[in-house]
């Protein structure tokens, strides 16, 4: 039986408006799993993109690893998705 | 044509910074875009990073999670500035270049500048992602009016009792909370109402009518709830056991939310159905959630408290800041977290220091000094940021 889909939302900030994705994901899957997606969607570079909770709590690469449904569980189920705007 | 609108004092305090560090420096550039110009209302100047040297910058994301969480709907990073210290050219990288692809991928008119302190270039991306040069235009652009929306309600959160014995001692209460109160949203919003002065606004209705600087009255924000108890609240349900009914199964807490969100327009005219998207990001993601995840549970008088919003002038426009009332309060996580954005938002004014101010400038920062001030009441560092205050309106020889 396929898992019920759990929705994530993704929050840009960057531009004069905020702007906010809902992202229907399977809660068995790895968070990085879906970063190259969610990256595409708002054309951010995967290697800049990073992720934050409501509370601006920047999440690892661990984190990342971890099942959805346990990220929502410890983070929440919003991000503000961040371009880090390497520049050298 | 002149490509992009920035006052000519921000790049004096742009070159100022440069000339300040030895490693390269890294700012945002904030503002908003209007028939595909973008204006640059102010700047705010990285001040933590994951990297730096005289080479290279990564900005940490965490500050820019907290300054653009400050930033209303309406008005954000349009453009990035970062220095090249003892460099004899201004030039943009192939690294300066693949995040200026990112960033304009994001928000197509990204400006990026580039100073060594003394000479500085504008760029932003052309055709088949080659950067270009651009040329600004000097004047400080027009700050944009706002409509002014607000939400004054309140939930009952019905918390399983054995899930708050187990979750109470670390954040995981407020992180269901949030998860709750979310679904909620965005289950609800459809039913939601938009009132002013009693009446629901019209999805055709023009909002040139409803700017806060001629219509005192606010736009009221009502959620139409699945369910009602007799208090007329909304009531929200946390449990993992779907057939617990029974209130004793459950700790009973009030939850009083209030928010105030500006959102500043380009286009007066615009109809009120083209804002509802905006709107909804604003209140739920950058207001409500944010306040629950930094709420305080008090158990003995059956509450979930949250901070309130405080605004600022920041170059002219309104930042919001979360603070609790209670002085109680003063010494959570999010008051520290407080203390050290005002300390970042007062440094703000150091590379503007020496420079002649233009009376509107003059008239910025004296609104920001009295802002900060008004909020340092709420931290213990009161007396520190007062000093620092007065030290600013001298430096800045502000009249």
């Amino acid at each position: 039986m396929t898992p019920k889909l759990s929705t994530i939302y993704f929050v840009n900030k960057f531009g004069s408006e905020k702007k906010q994705i809902p992202f229907p994901v399977a809660p068995n899957i790895k968070l990085m799993d879906v970063i190259p997606e969610i990256s595409k969607k708002f054309g951010i570079s995967s290697q800049n993109i990073c992720i934050a909770n409501m509370g601006g709590q920047v999440l690892t690469e661990t984190d990342l690893l971890s099942p959805v449904v346990e990220v929502v569980d410890k983070f929440g189920n919003s991000f503000d998705i961040i371009d880090r705007g390497i520049v050298g | 044509m002149k490509e992009f609108k920035i006052s000519k004092l921000f790049i004096e305090a742009i070159k100022n910074q440069a000339l300040n560090s030895e490693n390269e420096i890294y700012g945002w550039l904030l503002g908003y875009e209007k028939e595909d110009i973008p204006n640059v209302l102010g700047i705010f100047e990285c001040k933590s990073f994951d990297h730096q040297t005289l080479i290279s910058a990564v900005p940490s994301a965490q500050e820019f999670q907290e300054m653009s969480s400050l930033l209303p709907q309406g008005i954000g990073p349009i453009g990035i500035y970062h220095s090249h210290p003892f460099s004899s050219e201004i030039f943009h990288s192939h690294t300066d270049d693949k995040t200026l692809i990112s960033l304009s991928n994001q928000f197509p008119n990204c400006i990026s500048i580039v100073t060594n302190g003394k000479e500085i270039n504008y760029y932003r991306m052309g055709k088949n992602n080659k950067t270009k040069e651009i040329k600004p235009n000097f004047v400080h652009p027009k700050i944009l009016n706002y409509i002014l929306v607000k939400l004054n309600d309140e939930f009952i959160i019905k918390v399983d009792k054995q899930i708050l014995n187990e979750e109470y001692n670390n954040n995981n209460i407020n992180i269901k909370i949030i998860n709750k109160f979310r679904e909620y949203f965005e289950e609800n919003w459809e039913h939601s109402q938009f009132l002013i002065n009693g009446k629901q606004i019209e999805k055709s209705q023009k909002m040139e009518n409803y700017l806060k600087k001629t219509h005192p009255q606010s736009i009221v924000f009502k959620i139409a709830p699945l369910k009602q108890d007799k208090k007329n609240s909304n009531i929200l349900i946390i449990s993992n056991n779907e057939k617990k009914v029974h209130d004793r199964d459950f700790k009973i807490l009030s939850c009083k939310i209030n928010a105030e969100i500006p959102i500043y327009l380009k286009e007066e005219n615009i109809r009120f159905k083209r804002l509802e998207d905006t709107i909804k990001t604003e209140l739920i993601s950058n207001n409500i959630l944010q306040k629950l995840f930094h709420s305080k549970i008090d158990i003995n008088q059956e509450e979930v408290i949250l901070p309130e919003d405080f605004f600022i002038h920041y170059f002219g426009f309104l930042i919001r800041v979360l603070i609790f009332q209670y002085p109680s309060f003063n010494d959570n996580n999010l008051s520290q977290k407080n203390e050290l954005l005002i300390e970042k938002l007062i440094s703000q004014l150091n590379p503007f220091i020496g420079l002649d101010l233009p009376i509107i400038f003059n008239e910025f920062f004296k609104k920001f000094l009295i802002d900060i001030s008004e909020l340092s009441i709420h931290f213990k560092s009161v007396s520190d940021i007062n000093e620092q205050l007065k030290v600013f309106r001298t430096k800045l020889k502000l009249k």
